[in-house]
């Protein structure tokens, strides 16, 4: 049986990966508040999903008082949401 | 079943996240895509281009046979560059305004219908510089006309094509239909005794009016009645 991939197995990272498959991109900010998580482990589950290349983080600088961090999702990680969902269909086929 | 991975990919991070059933991440999915806001496109703003266009256009034709007023092209010409410059340059920097806004989000259909507006606004400030300077240049009449019918004809198929993305079928045919129209009915009477620029005028005010504001005002409330 297909197995579901660990790395979007998560609550945190699967949460921000089925808001990035909806749009075409989210702050931080917008993802913190959608996902009711804390900045650091947000700013971790992120930091682990664009080094598999899943998603893409662009920081804008010297817009105003702050840095705003955009993330958007990559081709990698389109992919890898779709299997995951094949995946997932399978097993709950199964039960 | 197989039983799920363990999804700690480094064991020493403290904040790794909570075990999840299947059922749970399918559930998950649902909840959060549902959360996302949805399209926030302000096609509303397109209206501060189309009156005064639309105004201009009108006015251009009706005054054009009456008014002894020199130069009334190329005063209409200069009016026009005016207008899309700034208010085209204002709607720019007021979505990219928007974008970059905390707390944002900027959905595929955002996104695309952005670059529709943005290709749109940059195509007409050209055109507005080349109905200026030929104005100026050539004090043809004929110039003038069919570029204004141009001008409103790429206005009326920048909101098909809005429409078409949005996918907001119920009055969609609105602009295509009024365009079509419009332009058969002005190419037919150019051998009539009416002027060809009120003719052309007249056209392109309809078309602006018909093929332009009115489907964006149908846009609005479609998006008004869906909220």
């Amino acid at each position: 049986m297909t197995e579901l991939n660990p790395l979007l197995h998560s609550q945190l990272r699967l949460a921000i990966m089925s808001i990035l498959l909806n749009v075409y991109e989210a702050d931080f900010v917008y993802l913190k508040e959608k996902t009711e998580s804390t900045a650091g482990n947000l700013s971790v589950q992120l930091e682990k999903l664009a080094s598999a290349g899943y998603i893409t983080k662009e920081t804008d600088v010297g817009t105003g008082k702050k840095n705003r961090t955009v993330c958007r999702m990559t081709d990698l990680g389109h992919s890898a949401m779709q299997q995951y969902v094949e995946a997932l269909k399978i097993y709950l086929s199964g039960l | 079943m197989t039983p799920c991975h363990d999804v700690a990919t480094n064991k020493q991070n403290n904040m790794e996240e909570k075990k999840i059933t299947e059922q749970e991440s399918l559930e998950l999915i649902t909840q959060m895509i549902q959360k996302t806001k949805k399209e926030a496109i302000d096609v509303k703003l397109l209206l501060t281009l189309g009156y005064p266009l639309a105004i201009g256009m009108g006015a251009l034709g009706v005054m054009y046979p009456v008014a002894n007023f020199p130069h009334l092209t190329t005063w209409f010409a200069s009016f026009n560059l005016a207008i899309i410059f700034i208010v085209g340059i204002t709607i720019l920097i007021k979505h990219a305004k928007k974008e970059r806004k905390e707390n944002c989000t900027v959905s595929y259909t955002d996104n695309v219908v952005h670059g529709v507006i943005r290709a749109h606004i940059m195509v007409n400030i050209l055109l507005a510089f080349i109905l200026l300077f030929g104005t100026i240049f050539t004090q043809k009449e004929e110039f003038v006309c069919y570029l204004i019918m141009f001008e409103a004809v790429l206005f009326s198929l920048s909101i098909v094509t809005i429409h078409t993305i949005l996918k907001k079928g119920n009055t969609s045919h609105i602009a295509p239909l009024a365009t079509t129209v419009t332009l058969a009915t002005s190419f037919s009477n150019i051998h009539s005794e009416m002027p060809l620029l009120t003719i052309f005028c007249t056209g392109a005010f309809l078309i602006m009016a018909m093929g332009f504001i009115l489907p964006i005002h149908f846009l609005v409330r479609e998006k008004n009645n869906k909220q």
